[in-house]
């Protein structure tokens, strides 16, 4: 049997760097192909040769027996390849369907476009992926999971028969992740190939047949999905064994730091109340605009509070700014790194050296002396892996651009932490190191309220877990009665 | 990767990363203005006299001024279009408060908040109304040159006393007094933007301003001030223009806040913010001054001038952006 895809011995440096070695995979149709590794193993490089957008020093293509040279991402879409990306490549002021068909829109012969039919057949592949929204709605009113649905239908409507997914499932809730699974099936039938690349191992076992693992710009191992443990397919990866992600502790939580009563913000979340003590860590699980993230924000003085009271260590707290937040021991890491965490082309000190210019100063002057001892300590400490504390973080992976938003954070020495998805998009061995460092945190007595939609993520990392369901608080569950399902049901039919 | 490997040269490397940065960006900008002064200290006999360097230095004085404003307000990823109209209407009031017999002081004082109070309509109304500073100081533009015709009722005023006069084109042994008030306002504004708490605030407002908000940085006070910052500037540079031709014109100056726009950009700000520096901004003024310079000693029709200039800043940030797209490649 051909293959629809080989990819063979492919080998790629920039500038002197070896990033891929001899790599190889291959793909049948009607197969979906894992591809997984921690960030920097290759594994996006890979794909941006397939797609056009590097060329290979080395090795060679081909598809269904037919060498495969694409010289732009133009050559790879005539050849049916599309990347769904992590990075998402919407136009957020045209509506859905002319995202959904952008470039091959129907057109009349004077050039028009042709509305009612471009409606009808948007229609169709918003039911392919599960998408219950209007055509004509604008991409700006939807969410980031809704959003990533818009671009897998837009890959369908390409007729694509090789779909990357790149991190499909990085921001959805697993509500959202079942209808992608089903989409999934639906172009399996088709004969489509897919590759999955995925942090998360469990949807790995769900959707892949075949799992081929990257480490250190090499393809280690290729089996079949029913060969692999999680555990085996931890340890190709990180060549160690991992025997826990989330380290054990025993607290015995203190005073409560961060009470909440009542909080509501206007058309976000309304009669959400929870306490979170000194040294605990409190999830918030939900789905997607549940209004998670927004309980954090209210509380951070981004979004206006409509009703309720904030307690900080017994006082009344009145969100005003997030300067003031910080000033006053609270710290938000926010849910979205590169458009609210970080400013991309600055130096990873700078970065880490936003909140606290203050205290780096004097009379005004920044003190660089004391900027780079900052950002050298947090690099030891929160072991992020660079070159130097000049590098700027777009050029780091996500795990250590995490860190250097956490570095900034535990800067400001803060005794309320909100964490907003710290680990999203972060390989397995920067989340155990994230989790560890949570762990330090609450030991030494600050309080952390950790919003995720990994729900095994809460469920190892939290002592408590607060549900919010549409905007409303669905329930509280003790450590004790921790379970996926009573969180699912909670957060999902109540 | 073990952390002795990386910590020990690190400190070493960190120090150099930036400052090779600066200077590669720079680079050829530099390049081409020494080949620029190279070419003209040899074609012509008079390009390297004190009488004519001192003639480029007042000639780029105003300019230089509103480019440093220009510079803030850019690097937060705004534009100020309305510095040429302010630099107007700074000149007009004050030589209307002198005619009013204020003392020169003051009246120099009231040209300054002239031009900070304009900034400050600015800032304002992007701040706080959340408008677009392109739209915003678009109007204000049209606004205050506006004012600078309505208060003289269009006339162009004229007589000041001697010491006004000084500021503008007075010299301190054969050095120009508007040089030196420049080079002052350049070398304040390099200290800031590169030293200061505030001038890492407005590089974190330009670099990613929800990122800077969230981070606890001052986001509404950054951008009020540096649109008071340039205004101010361009309300100084008034001054020294009216102390230089000796009358306040109400058509002054029209058109300078794009060759100060232009001279930052050059300098290798970006228009959507978080990169540039004075360093450049300086580096942009004086390119643009000596081809003024090279044109006039050439007796090269005024008509070129224009255009030269305008194929010189497309040059710059065609080359910017080949530079930037080699290194998004790499």
């Amino acid at each position: 049997m051909t293959s629809l895809l080989d990819m063979k011995d492919v080998s790629k440096a920039f500038l002197g760097v070896q990033v891929l070695t001899d790599v190889s995979i291959r793909l049948q149709s009607g197969e979906v192909l894992g591809i997984v590794g921690e960030n920097g193993a290759g594994k996006s490089t890979l794909m941006k040769i397939l797609a056009g957008v590097h060329r290979p020093d080395g090795g060679a293509i081909w598809i269904e027996d037919k060498s495969f040279e694409p010289h732009t991402p133009r050559d790879a879409l005539a050849a049916g390849i599309k990347v769904v990306h992590q990075e998402l490549s919407l136009f957020p002021d045209r509506t859905v369907a002319e995202n959904i068909f952008a470039g091959v829109l129907p057109t009349t012969p004077v050039g028009t476009i042709k509305r009612r039919r471009l409606a009808r057949d948007a229609a169709a592949v918003l039911k392919r992926v599960g998408l219950d929204v209007a055509p004509g709605t604008r991409v700006r009113s939807l969410s980031l999971a809704q959003r990533q649905l818009v671009e897998i239908g837009r890959a369908l409507s390409q007729k694509a028969r090789i779909i990357v997914m790149d991190e499909p499932t990085a921001t959805l809730t697993s509500h959202e992740v079942e209808f992608l699974m089903s989409t999934i099936a639906a172009l399996k039938a088709d004969g489509v190939g897919i590759i999955f690349i995925s942090h998360h191992l469990e949807e790995v076992f769900a959707v892949c047949d075949r799992v081929t693992v990257m480490r250190d710009g090499r393809s280690v191992d290729d089996r079949p999905v029913g060969a692999w443990t999680e555990a085996s397919l931890v340890q190709a990866m990180v060549n160690r064994p991992i025997d826990k992600f989330v380290p054990k502790r025993d607290i015995t939580p203190g005073l409560p730091l961060l009470e909440v009563e009542r909080l509501a913000s206007r058309g976000r979340f309304s009669d959400v109340s929870f306490t979170v003590r000194a040294g605990e860590i409190y999830g918030l699980a939900g789905l997607v605009g549940a209004g998670r993230s927004e309980v954090l924000k209210t509380i951070f003085g981004v979004l206006p509070v409509a009703e309720g009271r904030i307690r900080v260590d017994g006082a009344d707290y009145q969100p005003h700014s997030p300067r003031r937040s910080l000033r006053s021991g609270i710290v938000l890491t926010p849910e979205d790194r590169k458009l609210e965490g970080l400013v991309l082309p600055f130096s990873i000190r700078k970065n880490v050296a936003m909140s606290t210019l203050k205290f780096l100063s004097r009379w005004g002057i920044v003190s660089a002396r004391r900027v780079t001892g900052l950002a050298e300590t947090s690099i030891r400490s929160l072991r992020i892996r660079t070159r130097s504390s000049g590098q700027e973080v777009r050029r780091l992976s996500g795990g250590n651009q995490q860190k250097v938003v956490l570095a900034r954070a535990i800067s400001v020495a803060p005794r309320i932490f909100m964490l907003d998805e710290p680990t999203r998009g972060v390989d397995v061995g920067a989340k155990v190191e994230v989790y560890t460092l949570i762990g330090d945190l609450a030991a030494k007595g600050a309080a952390v309220l950790i919003v995720s939609s990994d729900l095994l993520e809460l469920l190892g990392l939290c002592d408590r877990i607060g549900v919010l369901r549409a905007g409303r608080f669905a329930g509280e569950v003790e450590r004790a009665d921790f379970s996926q399902d009573r969180i699912m049901s909670l957060a999902a039919i109540g | 990767m073990s952390i002795k490997e990386t910590s020990v040269p690190a400190d070493r490397r960190s120090a150099e990363a930036p400052r090779q940065k600066v200077d590669l960006s720079g680079l050829t900008v530099l390049a081409v203005f020494l080949a620029i002064v190279v070419y003209l200290s040899l074609s012509t006999g008079s390009f390297l006299s004190t009488a004519n360097l001192m003639a480029i230095l007042v000639a780029t004085s105003l300019i230089a001024l509103v480019a440093c404003g220009q510079t803030f307000v850019i690097i937060t990823g705004g534009i100020d279009l309305s510095s040429g109209s302010v630099v107007a209407l700074a000149g007009i009031v004050s030589a209307m408060a002198m005619q009013a017999h204020v003392p020169v002081a003051l009246a120099v004082v009231i040209g300054v908040l002239v031009g900070a109070a304009c900034g400050l309509f600015n800032g304002l109304a992007v701040t706080m109304l959340g408008m677009n500073p392109f739209i915003v100081t678009l109007a204000s533009m049209a606004m205050a040159r506006g004012l600078a015709f309505i208060l003289p009722n269009g006339a162009t005023l004229f007589g000041f006393d001697d010491s006004f006069d000084a500021i503008g084109g007075g010299l301190v042994g054969f050095f120009p007094i508007a040089g030196i008030v420049s080079l002052l306002a350049l070398s304040i504004g390099a200290f800031i933007l590169g030293k200061t708490v505030f001038g890492s605030e407005v590089y974190a407002v330009g670099g990613n301003r929800e990122a800077a908000l969230m981070t606890g940085i001052p986001v509404r006070r950054t951008l009020l001030a540096v649109y008071v910052i340039s205004g101010a500037l361009a309300g100084l540079g008034g001054i020294i223009l009216a102390g230089r031709l000796d009358s306040a014109q109400p058509i002054a100056a029209s058109g300078l806040e794009l060759n100060a726009i232009a001279a930052v950009v050059i300098g290798g700000a970006s228009l959507f913010g978080g990169r540039g520096s004075m360093l450049g901004t300086i580096l942009g003024i004086l390119l643009i001054g000596v081809i003024n310079n090279g044109l006039t000693l050439h007796n090269v029709e005024p008509f070129w001038v224009q255009f030269i200039q305008g194929a010189v800043i497309f040059l710059a940030v065609l080359f910017d952006s080949l530079n930037n797209k080699r290194k998004a490649s790499s």
